[in-house]
C-alpha cells in the first residue's frame, strides 16, 4: 500500500517537473581558447566575475622572444610550493637557457611540458569548460600567448582531515582507519588494501553544479561486467545539479526508492570496502565524504561486521546470531508487549502477568499510548544526543535517565515494564546500525498494527515486510538471497559463518573469477614433527 | 480502470481489518483476574452459591512481600473474595459485575474447589461453564473441600500472596508424595465422558493450626459420574495411582527388628495386564516395578548390606501391595472404578465389554485382582551405612 502511495507521489512530482525540464535542454557547443592570450584571459576573467579567489597570474616567458603566459588558480586550492619551485621557476628562469638551444620555430606549449615543468602531472586542453574543471579541481592552468593550448598542471594541496578512527562503525579487532572527505586518499586507502593490477578506479563526474567526481572501484575479472555497467549506467542518468553527500547518489542509483529498507550499502572502513570489493561487488566513492556505497547489497550484510572475519568462528558466529535476535526484539518488543498486554493477557505466566498489572496500575494511559510517548521520548534523546555539543552530552544523559528512567515511573506516568521494553528496544537498534532506519519505521507499523488487532495484526504485518523484502532487488541480485531464493553454497556465510579455510568459493553469481582458494584443508599443525621424524 | 479497482478492494480490504481491530482489546488495569473458584451448595434448593478470589492489583509502590494476609493492615491484602449465588455458573459471573469494579477475567484461574455437600449433590452443573467457556483453562486443577468449598479461600497464606496460589502450589507439589491426586478439568471430563472410569479429586479441609487457619490434604475423593460417593485416605489413593501409573517417587516406612528405615521410593512403573476367566468373570494382574532407595533410618543395624537389602525390598512390596489391595477394596466397596479397567476391557475386549457394560458395577465387584510388585534396590544416599562407629 504505501509502495503504491510512494509510486503516485512519484509520478505526479515528476511530471510536474517534466514539463519544466524539456525545455532547458540545448547544449551550446563547447567553446575553444583562440590563440590570442588576452582574448583567452578576458573570457576566462567573464565567467569568473567576482570570485575573489581566483588567482591570474600574467608573466613573461624568458624565451629568445619575449612570450607572454598567464596561470590560473584557485587560492586555496593548490600547493604553493609546487607552483613557485616547480611551474613558475622553470618558465621564468629556465626556459632562456632552454630555447636558445633548440632555439627557432617550434611548439611552445609541448616544449614547455616536454622540458621545461617539473610537476608529476600535465595535460594539455583546448575546451574553455576543460580549463575552467581543471581550475576549479585545484590544478594550476597555464596559458601561453599564440598557443590555442592550455596545460593543466597538477598542484592539488588543500586543507584534508587526517586519516583516523572510524567514529560510527568502530571495532574491537580490526584496522582503525577511516575513508576521509578526499576522494584520492580514499581510493588510495583501498589500493593500499588491495595490491591487484586488476583493482581499477573508474572516474566519473556527478551533479551539474557541483561537478563532484564520483569513483567506481571494482576488480577486473571479479566482479561481473553487467553491474559495472548497470552502475555507470545509473550514475550517468542522474541529473541532479549537487551532490553532495554519497547519500545523494544513493537515492539515485537504488533499485527499491519507495522501500523502507536501504538496497545500497555504506561503510566508513576501507577494509570493509575491499573486503566487499573483492567479493565481487563494486564500491562507489563520492568526493567530499567519507562514506563510501557498496552494490550490491544482501539483507544479511546488515547483520555482518567487520569483526566477524578477524575474530574465530565461534565467538564471530555467536555475534551474529546476536545481531539476528537484536533486530527481531527492536522491530517486535514494543509491539509484541502492547500486544500481549492488551489482547492475550492469557499469554503471560500467573506470577508476570500480576507483577505487569500492578505497575500498570493507575497509568492514565493505554499502554499503545504510553509505549508511543516512550518511543517518541527515546527518539528526542537520541537526537538530542547527535546534535548537542559533545560538552552538554553528560548534562544530557543524566537529564534523560533521571526524567525516562526514574521519575516517569515513580510519577506512575509509565510504567517500569514498558520502560524495560523500550530501553531494550533501543539498545537492540544500535546492535545492527546499517538497518537501524528501517527498523524505526516497521517498528512502529508493527506497533500500531499489534496495538489494533493484536498477535493476529502482528503476524499480517510480519507476513507483509516478508513479502516486501522477498520483491526487493538490489543491482539485479534478489535482497534475500541467499535465504530466498536459498542456496546451500552461499549459506557458509549468510546468518552463520564457516571457517575461512573452507570459504572456498566467492558468493556465487556475484562474481565471475569464483575461485578465492583451492585448497580446503585448515593449515593446524599438521607439518610438525616428533622426535622421530614423524607426523604428529 | 481494472487496476484501480483491484487498489480500490485492496484499500477496502485493509481498512475493513482496522475496522475489526480492537474490539477484544482489554487494558490490564481494567481486568480483575480470578485466581481460585470455590463452588457450594446455595442456600435454597437448586442454587449455586460462587466465590471468586481475585488478584488485588495494588500499583506500582508494592507493599512488601508476606503481607499477603487478609489481616495486615497497612498494605492492604493482595486479593478479595467475592461471593454470590444464583442458578447458573454464568449468570452468576455477570451478575458479580454489580460488586466488582473490573471485567472478571478467568484464564489465569488456578484453582476450582467445589464443597462437599455440592460436590455429593454433582458437579456437573459448576463444572459447565469452566469447560464451555474458550477464556477458561482445562488445565485447572479441580477439587474437592471438607465443608464449605468457600472456606478454603479464606485460608491464611503460607508462602504465595493468595490462598489459592498456595493451594496450586501445594497440589503441584504433590509428586513428591504421590499421594494426592493431581486432577484437573480436562481429566475429569475425560473420566466422566468414558463412562466406566470413576474420577478421583483432591480432597482438602482446612485446619486450625496454631490459630491459622492453613490447607491440608485428606486423600482423594472418589465419584461416581459427577457425583461424590467417598472418599480414600493418603494410602488407599496411592495405592491408585500406582495401578494408574502415576506414582512418581514417595517414601515409605519400613520395619526391621529393633530399626526403621524410609524406603524412598525413585521410580516407579506399573502395567495392568486384564485376561478373561472360563467362568466369564475378568481378571487384573496388577504389577509394579519400582526402585526403591534408603532415605533415612533408625537404629544401627546396616540397612544398606547384602543381608537386609533383599529384606528392605521385601518389605516395600508388602507395603505396596497393601497399599493398592487397600485401594481395590475401598473401590469395590464403593463400586466405583477408579482404575479405569472398564476402559482398558473396552479397548482389549470390545465384545466383553459390550456383555458386561449393563451391569460393569456387578462384574467389578467381583473382578479377580492379583498384585505383583517387583523393588530394585537403588543406593543409600551419600551414606553407605550409619553413623555409628561399630557398624560393618
Amino acid at each position: 500500500m504505501f509502495s503504491f502511495l510512494m509510486k503516485k507521489a512519484g509520478i505526479f512530482l515528476a511530471k510536474k517537473q517534466g514539463a519544466e525540464g524539456s525545455k532547458e535542454k540545448k547544449e551550446d557547443k563547447p567553446k575553444r581558447l583562440s590563440k590570442k592570450l588576452p582574448e583567452n584571459l578576458s573570457v576566462i576573467r567573464e565567467i569568473m566575475k567576482g570570485s575573489s579567489d581566483i588567482i591570474i597570474r600574467e608573466f613573461y616567458l624568458n624565451l629568445d622572444r619575449i612570450v607572454e603566459g598567464a596561470l590560473i588558480m584557485v587560492d586555496g586550492l593548490t600547493d604553493d610550493r609546487i607552483i613557485n619551485d616547480n611551474i613558475i621557476y622553470p618558465l621564468m628562469h629556465d626556459a632562456r637557457q632552454h630555447l636558445k638551444k633548440t632555439g627557432g620555430d617550434m611548439d611552445i606549449i609541448s616544449h614547455i611540458r616536454n622540458s621545461l615543468l617539473s610537476a608529476s602531472q600535465v595535460k594539455e586542453e583546448t575546451d574553455i569548460d576543460e580549463i575552467l574543471n581543471g581550475f576549479l579541481n585545484g590544478d594550476v592552468a597555464l596559458l601561453v600567448n599564440g598557443a590555442a593550448k592550455a596545460l593543466i598542471i597538477s598542484s592539488k594541496g588543500w586543507e584534508k582531515r587526517a586519516v583516523n578512527e572510524p567514529p560510527s562503525e568502530a571495532v574491537v579487532r580490526g584496522p582503525r582507519e577511516c575513508f576521509i572527505e578526499n576522494l584520492r586518499t580514499n581510493t588510495a586507502l583501498i589500493r593500499r588494501k588491495i595490491r591487484n593490477p586488476g583493482l581499477t578506479f573508474e572516474s566519473l563526474t556527478v551533479g551539474k553544479k557541483t561537478g563532484t567526481n564520483v569513483c567506481i572501484a571494482y576488480i577486473k575479472g571479479v566482479a561481473r561486467q553487467e553491474l559495472i555497467d548497470t552502475i555507470k549506467k545509473r550514475l550517468t542518468s542522474i541529473d541532479t545539479d549537487a551532490v553532495l553527500e554519497s547519500g545523494y547518489i544513493e537515492q539515485y542509483i537504488e533499485d527499491f526508492p519507495e522501500s523502507i529498507f536501504a538496497t545500497v550499502g555504506f561503510t566508513e572502513k576501507p577494509d570493509v570496502a575491499a573486503a566487499k570489493i573483492l567479493e565481487g561487488r563494486a564500491a562507489i566513492i563520492v568526493d567530499g565524504t567519507p562514506f563510501v556505497l557498496t552494490v550490491p547489497l544482501l539483507f544479511v550484510e546488515s547483520f555482518q561486521s567487520a569483526e566477524d572475519y578477524y575474530f574465530r568462528p565461534y565467538f564471530a558466529n555467536m555475534l551474529r546470531i546476536t545481531r539476528v535476535i537484536s533486530y527481531a526484539i527492536t522491530i517486535l518488543a514494543p509491539a509484541l508487549y502492547v500486544a500481549i498486554t492488551t489482547f492475550h493477557q492469557e499469554l503471560l505466566p500467573t506470577s508476570l502477568l500480576l507483577t505487569t498489572a500492578s505497575a500498570r496500575e493507575g497509568i492514565p494511559f493505554p499502554a499503545f499510548l504510553e509505549c508511543l510517548i516512550m518511543l517518541m521520548t527515546f527518539e528526542i534523546l537520541r537526537e538530542a544526543g547527535v546534535r548537542l555539543p559533545r560538552p552538554v552530552g553528560q548534562a544530557l544523559s543524566i537529564v534523560g535517565a533521571l526524567v525516562v528512567g526514574e521519575s516517569a515511573v515513580s510519577a506512575g506516568i509509565i510504567g517500569a515494564p514498558m520502560v524495560i521494553v523500550v530501553a531494550i528496544t533501543a539498545l537492540s537498534s544500535f546492535v545492527t546500525p546499517n538497518e537501524a532506519d528501517s527498523a524505526a519505521v516497521l517498528r512502529l507499523i508493527l506497533l500500531i498494527l499489534g496495538a489494533v488487532l493484536g498477535g493476529f495484526g502482528i503476524a499480517i504485518g510480519l507476513l507483509g515486510t516478508l513479502v516486501h523484502l522477498s520483491s526487493l532487488r538490489s543491482f539485479g541480485y534478489p535482497f534475500l538471497y541467499p535465504i530466498a531464493p536459498f542456496d546451500v553454497e552461499d549459506s557458509k556465510d549468510a546468518i552463520l559463518r564457516a571457517p575461512l579455510w573452507l570459504m572456498i568459493k566467492r558468493p556465487k553469481e556475484m562474481s565471475t573469477d569464483i575461485k578465492r582458494q583451492t585448497i580446503n584443508v585448515p593449515p593446524t599443525g599438521k607439518d610438525i614433527k616428533d622426535n622421530k621424524g614423524e607426523l604428529i | 480502470m481494472k487496476h484501480r479497482i483491484y487498489r480500490f478492494l485492496f484499500a477496502a480490504l485493509i481498512l475493513a481489518l482496522l475496522l475489526a481491530g480492537c474490539y477484544d482489546r482489554r487494558e490490564l488495569n481494567t481486568l480483575g483476574f480470578v485466581m481460585g473458584v470455590a463452588i457450594d451448595k446455595g442456600e435454597n434448593k437448586d442454587e449455586i452459591e460462587l466465590s471468586l478470589q481475585m488478584a488485588k492489583v495494588t500499583g506500582s509502590d508494592q507493599s512488601e512481600p508476606g503481607s499477603g494476609s487478609k489481616e495486615s493492615g497497612t498494605g492492604g491484602d493482595s486479593y478479595i473474595n467475592v461471593s454470590a449465588s444464583g442458578e447458573s455458573i454464568n449468570q452468576i459471573v455477570r451478575d458479580m459485575e454489580y460488586k466488582v469494579s473490573r471485567r472478571i477475567y478467568v484464564p489465569h484461574n488456578q484453582v476450582v474447589v467445589f464443597g462437599e455437600d455440592m460436590a455429593r449433590q454433582g458437579i456437573r452443573d459448576g463444572m459447565d461453564f469452566f469447560a464451555r467457556a474458550p477464556e477458561a483453562r482445562a488445565t485447572v486443577y479441580v477439587l474437592v473441600a471438607k465443608g464449605k468449598a468457600a472456606d478454603i479461600l479464606e485460608a491464611d497464606t503460607v508462602f504465595e500472596k493468595m490462598p489459592s496460589s498456595d493451594l496450586k502450589k501445594i497440589i503441584d507439589e504433590q509428586d513428591i508424595t504421590s499421594t494426592v491426586p493431581q486432577t484437573t478439568l480436562y481429566d475429569i471430563m475425560n473420566d466422566i465422558l468414558s463412562r466406566s472410569k470413576a474420577p478421583i479429586l483432591p480432597y482438602i479441609e482446612i485446619i486450625d493450626d496454631k490459630g491459622s487457619k492453613r490447607i491440608n490434604c485428606l486423600g482423594s475423593a472418589v465419584f461416581k459420574n459427577d457425583k461424590m460417593i467417598g472418599h480414600m485416605d493418603l494410602q488407599q489413593t496411592r495405592g491408585t495411582l500406582y495401578v494408574l501409573d502415576k506414582v512418581q517417587t514417595g517414601t515409605m516406612t519400613v520395619k526391621f527388628k529393633d530399626a526403621a528405615a524410609a524406603a524412598e521410593i525413585r521410580q516407579s512403573k506399573s502395567k495392568v495386564k486384564l485376561s478373561l476367566k472360563k467362568d466369564g468373570g475378568v481378571k487384573a494382574e496388577i504389577q509394579v516395578r519400582q526402585t526403591v532407595g534408603i532415605g533415612d533410618q533408625k537404629g544401627t543395624l546396616n540397612i544398606a548390606n547384602a543381608e537386609n537389602i533383599p529384606v528392605l525390598l521385601k518389605e516395600s512390596e508388602k507395603t505396596v501391595k497393601e497399599e493398592i489391595m487397600a485401594a481395590i477394596d475401598k473401590a469395590k466397596e464403593l463400586g466405583a472404578d477408579v482404575f479405569g479397567f472398564g476402559k482398558s476391557i473396552y479397548r482389549k475386549y470390545p465384545r466383553k465389554w459390550k456383555e458386561i457394560e449393563e451391569n460393569w458395577e456387578e462384574v467389578f465387584r467381583e473382578m479377580e485382582t492379583v498384585v505383583k510388585v517387583k523393588s530394585k534396590a537403588d543406593g543409600s544416599g551419600r551414606i553407605m551405612r550409619p553413623i555409628a562407629p561399630a557398624v560393618q
